[in-house]
């Protein structure tokens, strides 16, 4: 698997899941979707798909071809459901944005190139409008300067962001990255869970025989608890920008459990940057930071 | 019972890691002592079965440096051979008589050795042993064990390390413990392929249950061995006098190829050893290894000074009975507070937890409990006896560990004991 292709499969599978918390947690989007009754499908040529569906001011994002029951009015939808959500999911029109290939797609998320429509012509509009504002302000969420950071609303999504994004990379690289992939032998079953304390985000690495499946908050009964005590420490770790080692020996970070599981995990998220730091359109970047992706 | 706290050690840890990577690198690192805030990070001095750390607080040891204390801090007999062999010359243009002495003594006390041949740590020697497997079998392919340990070269570690190519770990397969079908699959998968089977005598991970040998195992591995003409290294680093004076193997009953030393061969000066039969000797002397103070005279005398005195005390003995007393009294503590305390491996490296919570979490906190009051325990490895801890420390670390029970049982996460 080359490194577009990889880089791919995080873009679409770790990257835009975090729509849903933007239409979440950010009152302007919320309304600027809420009358939206669509779902928008990304398909790679030989690589990964997923879908986004919002329908009612809520945001679902998922990998596969999707839901995608054909609702009157969405002439030349292909009725071709099967995503993660699909099966409960109400209808809605699908768009689906075709790619060339990997590296088509990732230069969409960098900026510089457009999807091919296939399906959906009626709905450009809303492609080129909410959608568009939509996956700018993700963009603008995962692309952090000091001074933005110094807003607590901004810090706080952010720092969400970046969370969700090293968790739901972690089994893509697991699958896909070539350093990574000799990891998966010997991973302990068990979930970790990743935390800012008191109140949260969370998110949780369910890790099995399967392979690791990550989820947004906190699970019960966990093997080994990464415990980050405020949003900025937390935003710092995540961005490479604190001595992690010195942290949790000082207690700033509490890590519980199986530390080995940890352990392990821990050399999959160190190869985030290598995809999604902000120079990663220019080939691996060993920047120690973690899940800084421009998308868009 | 008074608990202690570690401001020193968290001063100093901050200034190293403005420049020390990491602060404290490897197995030192506080990273594993959960939660690190309840441990010491540096020693001040040590004596006997005692360290005092940079804050001035005294702990009883049951990590040993992981393994190099033997004897006891501060072993009189220890220093002063190697006290006196600096006044004759340490590091010199030549080697010095010490280091034939030595061998001669390993040659003796090692039933299967016919040489010797020392370095300074345990990878040292592992390294050079699978070297000369595949010198003498002109084989590529190095056997070991999933989740054992050899040391920190390339091959030893996992893929998917930092800094470890798929290249470095090419030429080793990994099989399950205690698993002969395994090894005989590998065999049959790879005809003349397998130069050595390298594993340690019982096996000893971090955060798992230690595994003895199945009934039959060496026996099983040694015929496989012979049959397909493969060299078997036994990695002997952690247990080496521990389990007995003669080797291991000979504790396990079998006859390894290698066998590699280092922790307890010195009572913590810098030297470590491989052993060998006749036949791999001019294997041996035809694979280039050394190392610029390999040839170092006081750790070869501090070694000599050492094997003599855990024959004089009859050292493994003494520190399987000292290590069946500890255990069995945590035992008895844990329950008698509601709490089931497994313990695995061999009295004298037992490794301990606490059954009651999968996840370790509580016997982090009991092991960091007891740390705070004096008992120094990981949660992590396996601890490591020596001749000289004491009734006495016996007697302290049972108080410790009962009050440790207590704070443990008291705490919102302790709930589960009586």
């Amino acid at each position: 698997m080359t490194y577009d292709d990889v880089r791919a499969r995080l873009n679409l599978l770790a990257v835009l899941p975090n729509l849903e918390d933007v239409v979440a947690g950010d009152p302007e989007m919320r309304e600027l979707v809420a009358g939206a009754r669509i779902t928008v499908k990304f398909n790679v040529a030989g690589g990964p798909k997923a879908w986004v569906r919002l329908v009612d001011g809520v945001c679902t994002v998922g990998e596969g071809t999707g839901p995608g029951k054909r609702e009157a009015g969405a002439a030349g939808a292909p009725a071709d459901g099967g995503g993660a959500a699909g099966a409960a999911a109400p209808s809605a029109p699908s768009v689906v944005l075709a790619f060339a290939s990997a590296k088509h797609l990732n230069k969409m998320f960098d900026g510089s190139s457009q999807p091919v429509p296939l399906w959906g012509f009626t709905h450009l509009g809303f492609l080129q409008g909410p959608f568009s504002e939509l996956t700018d302000r993700l963009a603008y969420y995962l692309a952090p300067s000091d001074e933005l950071l110094a807003h607590p609303g901004y810090l706080a999504m952010n720092t969400r962001l970046t969370m969700n994004t090293a968790a739901f990379a972690v089994p893509q690289l697991l699958a896909t990255d070539p350093d990574c992939m000799p990891l998966r032998h010997g991973l302990a079953h068990g979930t970790i869970v990743l935390k800012v304390l008191p109140d949260g985000p969370a998110v949780s690495l369910v890790c099995g025989a399967s392979g690791v499946l990550p989820v947004k908050g906190e699970l019960p009964h966990p093997s080994a608890l990464v415990l980050l005590p405020s949003l900025q420490v937390a935003n710092d770790f995540l961005n490479g920008k604190l001595d992690t080692f010195a942290a949790v020996a000082k207690g700033d970070i509490a890590i519980w459990g199986r530390i080995g599981l940890v352990d392990t995990l821990g050399l999959v998220l160190d190869r985030v940057p290598k995809y999604l730091a902000p120079a990663a359109e220019a080939g691996p970047a060993p920047a120690p930071s973690t899940a800084t992706a421009a998308t868009g | 019972m008074e608990t202690y706290s570690f401001a020193r050690s968290q001063e100093l840890f901050e200034r190293a890691t403005r420049v020390i990577p990491c602060g404290i690198y490897g197995h030192f690192s506080p990273a594993p002592l959960v939660p690190p805030t309840s441990y010491p990070f540096y020693a001040q001095r040590g004596t006997g079965a005692h360290f005092t750390d940079v804050d001035g607080n005294d702990f009883i040891d049951y990590m040993c440096a992981y393994g190099p204390m033997v004897l006891g801090y501060d072993n009189k007999v220890v220093h002063d051979a190697a006290a006196a062999q600096r006044e004759l010359g340490d590091t010199l243009a030549c080697p010095s008589p010490v280091m034939v002495e030595l061998a001669e003594k390993l040659v003796g006390l090692i039933p299967f050795a016919a040489w010797a041949f020392f370095a300074k740590n345990g990878g040292d020697m592992t390294n050079y042993a699978t070297m000369i497997a595949r010198a003498a079998t002109g084989r590529p392919l190095i056997v070991a064990i999933d989740g054992g340990y050899h040391g920190v070269s390339p091959w030893m570690q996992g893929g998917g390390h930092h800094g470890v190519t798929a290249g470095d770990v090419g030429g080793t397969v990994r099989i399950p413990w205690n698993d002969t079908a395994a090894f005989e699959r590998v065999l049959a998968d790879k005809p003349g392929k397998v130069a050595g089977f390298i594993a340690t005598p019982y096996h000893h991970p971090t955060f798992t249950d230690s595994a003895l040998p199945a009934e039959g195992y060496w026996q099983r591995i040694r015929e496989l061995c012979d049959r397909e003409g493969v060299v078997l290294i036994i990695d002997d680093v952690r247990c080496g006098f521990r389990l007995s004076l003669h080797g291991s193997a000979e504790y396990f009953g079998f006859t390894p190829d290698l066998a590699c030393y280092c922790k307890a061969l010195a009572n913590g000066y810098p030297i470590s050893a491989l052993v060998g039969t006749d036949a791999l000797k001019g294997d041996a002397a035809r694979v280039f290894y050394t190392g610029s103070y390999w040839y170092q005279a006081a750790p070869m005398a501090a070694a000599l000074a050492c094997l003599g005195e855990l024959v004089r005390l009859d050292a493994p003995r003494a520190m399987q009975e000292y290590g069946r007393r500890l255990t069995d009294g945590l035992k008895r503590l844990a329950d008698k507070h509601g709490y089931e305390l497994k313990v695995t491996g061999v009295p004298s490296m037992p490794y301990l937890r606490l059954t009651d919570d999968p996840s370790l979490m509580l016997h982090q906190r009991f092991c960091a409990e007891a740390t705070r009051r004096g008992a120094y325990f990981t949660s992590h490895h396996n601890w490591f006896m020596s001749c000289a801890h004491t009734q006495d420390d016996l007697d302290r670390t049972l108080a410790i560990a009962d009050d440790a029970f207590t704070a443990l049982e008291n705490s919102p996460e302790g709930q589960g004991g009586s």
